[in-house]
């Protein structure tokens, strides 16, 4: 004889079958990766990862491979040698899906859209002097382009065209300096600069003439901002670091113009705003280990904090609705050296291999990318070469965004 | 060597918080406590400026080193400055910012709560509701008494119903503040305000309004997900009376701007409206809209006549002559659906619909695309506004007139005032075709 079932399932079961319809009312809020200022493929932007640290998850706290680390943990200056110089040139890449009027009730597509930017990433130098290390960088910190638009009606007696693009770029100076046998620390100070341009521009075609309707927008970003950390060695074979980036307010000169134009009637309307807006940006933290497990094989793993419930945006003298909430970046990495010969030099060529946990801020949906990262290179005593990519699916909004990048590195270290 | 490097550091990361209290500095910054660690650590007695209680959390202004004072109580706040200042910026108006001298939904609560602060004995903001998007939706009351719930007659302002009709949040909004400010100075406001309620509601679609300041100028529903990729609802096809009569004057399609929604009144803006009207006497509704300069009466369901035909007529040509009277704007008017196109589900047939009051969609200027369409030019809002106005004085006035006290209120209708002889229409009115 079969066991009836307890009397409390079905009032129980009655009130998660309401819950799953009356749920989906708190999604309101079309909030995503891909608000107007947020980078392209992921709001936690912490330096500008080399090919080295691509490979290895993205995240290189512990692990000194050139002066570009500088951006993120200055305190591994100290552990180059001379000095060095590095280059490095990216192609990244990012699906969308909603963004701006994309899929928010203008336009519609059938699929996610792609947005790509390649080009010099960063540049570096560092030299040593005695116990002290010094260093600059510049390079490409964030970029907002977005995929175009263009939309026409079948008798194309009206189009649309969208268009958003800009970046922010990083310049950056750092001291370090070993204060301790295997402690080292180290301080950076950044100043950013960019712009951001967006622009819709509708075009109707009447019997009696044309009518455009035209709305730009254009922020100048600068900001500025200091970074620091700590490596400590320990025990030979395992390196720990801290580091922190201060919150800073982005701000930003910026200027609106809208216009109608009908020159039938003899009309033309503009409605011009300026303003200086802001984008408070918040704490970074961040831990990482190098643990050297042999001579050939060394273990990465790093974590870092990003405070984005602090974040706040305030554009023509509104704040604008960003619930966020505070995330954890997390990456883990191996790199396998091997020895060869290259051009009659002995010299090692790395296998890097890395995964990376990179959550997005936003409250709802919550979407976080998974990432796996891949690299080589070889590495000559004074020369490297390092080639990584990346690719990362994003799960939570339901479009299954991508983002990936890959990374050419040039590396000289004088041995001096 | 070791002190001195230590010491930079420590002034690094110091220096880490000083962006984030760089407005501190200068005016002090906006703070909300829970209000029982508020009153348990009786900070209230501290002198603090207190700006507002809310939600269990206290408001105030802290100078830098109030805000220093509650880092070494180890009292938990957080900061409010950039989502409240728009708030606090009192004594001047906001209006500016993006979308030139048209309100912003931010700018509009701002600039009515000032007109409640200036003229706390006329006025009064009330929240009807909220949107999608969890934005309040306002009312403001403006009455000789405005304390007090007294027996009198009340008359209803509604505009943005669609999002991109920027001039019909402006037109309400204005003659409000005109009201308040008249007050004391005309006879003729006073009288009016002695004997009725005025209820504005100048942003009905909150949500929609956003989004064409920040991402599309020419939208024109409200910002729900239907679900199949589209957004939004008409929201002036949502209403109750003749809802989805048919598929001309609004659309079962998700993706159609005309949109009706799934069920009347299923967005929240036409249930906040909806709540409003049930409340009040209501004796007489405008919704402003635009463009096209016409005063439309019901129905726009169907082309036929109402019952009291002649008597909207009339109005209409009475408002549309007071209009030409300021500077020969010429408004047309007649039956919506005769002059302009059939609408269903919209506001005026259902205030007519249920309550059989004078009810009349305006659309204002300009009269076609060639002159700006959705867009007015900021110079033109004072004129436009200038030439509604003796309409709108009009007929609230009307609705005074006609007012039907509530002793008076014919049996089985409780909540419904209706001069007697509308009575008799109002059967007829729901047998309608």
């Amino acid at each position: 004889m079969e066991k009836p079932l307890p009397r409390f399932l079905l009032p129980v079961a009655v009130s998660a079958f309401c819950l799953c319809f009356f749920l989906p009312a708190s999604a309101q809020l079309v909030l995503g990766q891909y608000e107007d200022e947020a980078p392209l493929r992921s709001w936690n932007s912490f330096g500008i990862p080399s090919a080295a640290a691509v490979g290895l998850g993205g995240l290189s706290f512990a692990r000194a491979q050139e002066s570009t680390t500088s951006l993120t943990n200055p305190a591994l200056l100290a552990s180059l040698s001379g000095y060095s110089a590095t280059l490095s040139g990216a192609y990244s890449a990012a699906s969308l899906f909603k963004y701006s009027l994309v899929n928010t009730g203008v336009v519609v597509t059938r699929g996610n859209l792609v947005a790509g930017t390649y080009g010099l990433d960063s540049g570096s130098l560092s030299f040593r002097l005695g116990s002290w290390a010094f260093a600059a960088a510049t390079g490409l910190l964030e970029s907002y382009g977005r995929p175009g638009i263009r939309a026409e009606d079948s008798s194309q007696t009206y189009s649309l065209d969208m268009h958003q693009s800009g970046y922010l770029r990083i310049f950056h100076a750092a001291a370090a300096r070993r204060v301790a046998a295997g402690l080292s620390a180290g301080l950076g100070v950044n100043y950013v600069s960019g712009r951001l341009s967006r622009s819709v521009l509708e075009e109707y075609s009447y019997l009696t003439g044309p009518i455009t309707i035209a709305d730009d927008k254009e922020e100048k970003y600068r900001g500025l901002f200091l970074n620091g950390g700590i490596s400590w060695e320990l025990a030979g074979r395992l390196t720990a670091a801290l580091v922190f980036r201060s919150p800073y307010i982005k701000k930003a000169e910026a200027q609106s113009a809208l216009r109608y134009q009908a020159p039938a009637g003899g009309t033309d309307i503009e409605i011009n705003a300026e303003a200086r807006n802001e984008y408070r940006q918040p704490w970074i933290f961040g831990a990482g280990g190098c643990y050297r497990l042999s001579a050939a094989w060394t273990l990465n793993a790093d974590l870092a904090f990003f405070g984005w419930s602090r974040y706040r945006a305030r554009f023509f003298d509104e704040p604008l609705a960003r619930p966020f909430r505070d995330v954890l970046k997390a990456g883990v990495g191996v790199e396998y050296l091997a020895n060869t010969r290259i051009f009659g030099h002995s010299g090692l060529v790395p296998l890097r291999f890395g995964v990376a946990y990179d959550p997005q801020p936003m409250d709802s949906p919550r979407s976080t990318y998974l990432s796996i990262g891949a690299g080589t290179g070889f590495r000559l005593p004074s020369l490297a070469l390092d080639l990584s990519g990346s690719i990362g699916r994003e799960n939570g909004s339901g479009n299954s965004l991508m983002a990936g990048q890959v990374v050419l590195t040039f590396t000289y270290i004088s041995n001096r | 060597m070791r002190r001195p490097f230590a010491l930079v550091l420590v002034f690094a990361v110091a220096w880490g918080f000083f962006p984030a209290f760089a407005k501190a500095a200068e005016n002090g910054e906006i703070v909300s406590i829970d209000k029982r660690e508020f009153i348990a650590r009786h900070l209230e007695k501290k002198g603090l400026d207190l700006l507002m209680e809310k939600n269990g959390r206290v408001y105030i202004v802290a100078s830098p080193g109030e805000l220093a004072s509650l880092f070494a109580a180890r009292v938990r706040f957080s900061l409010e400055t950039n989502r409240l200042y728009p708030f606090v910026r009192t004594g001047i108006s906001p209006a500016g910012g993006l979308n030139g001298a048209y309100h912003s939904s931010l700018e509009l609560e701002t600039d009515l709560r000032i007109l409640e602060r200036d003229h706390p004995e006329l006025a009064k903001v009330v929240e009807m509701g909220e949107s999608l998007e969890k934005r309040k939706i306002y009312a403001l009351k403006i009455s000789g008494s405005v304390s007090l719930e007294e027996n009198e007659p009340a008359v209803l302002f509604l505009g943005c119903h669609h999002a991109r009709e920027w001039i019909s949040v402006e037109i309400p909004y204005l003659f409000g503040k005109y009201l308040l400010d008249h007050y004391d100075g005309s006879p003729e406001v006073r009288d009016l305000l002695d004997h009725c309620q005025v209820w504005i509601v100048p942003l009905v679609n909150p949500d929609g309004l956003e989004y064409t300041i920040h991402v599309y100028r020419y939208w024109r529903k409200n910002r729900r997900m239907n679900g199949d990729g589209s957004y939004g609802v008409d929201i002036n096809r949502n209403y109750g009376y003749r809802w989805g009569y048919d598929n001309i004057g609004s659309s079962p399609l998700p993706a159609s701007e005309l949109y009706r929604g799934q069920a009347s009144f299923s967005e929240p803006e036409t249930d906040a409206v909806r709540r409003l009207f049930f409340s009040r006497n209501f004796g007489a509704m405008i919704s402003f809209h635009s463009f096209s300069q016409t005063i439309m009466y019901p129905w726009g369901y169907v082309n036929a006549p109402t019952p009291d035909e002649s008597e909207l007529n009339a109005v209409a040509r009475t408002m549309s002559e007071l209009i030409s009277a300021v500077r020969g704007t010429v408004y047309a008017y007649g039956r919506a659906a005769g002059i302009l196109y059939t609408t269903n589900g919209d506001t005026a047939d259902w205030t007519y619909g249920v309550a059989g009051i004078p009810s009349f969609t305006i659309e204002l200027p300009p009269v076609d695309v060639e002159h700006g369409g959705f867009f007015n030019d900021e110079a033109a809002i004072d004129a436009i506004f200038s030439e509604n106005l003796p309409a709108m004085i009009y007929l609230t006035d009307y609705a005074v007139r006609h007012f039907v006290p509530a002793g008076r209120r014919p049996a089985g209708r409780e909540g419904r005032l209706r001069p007697p002889d509308r009575i008799k229409f109002y059967g007829k009115i729901d047998k309608s075709p």
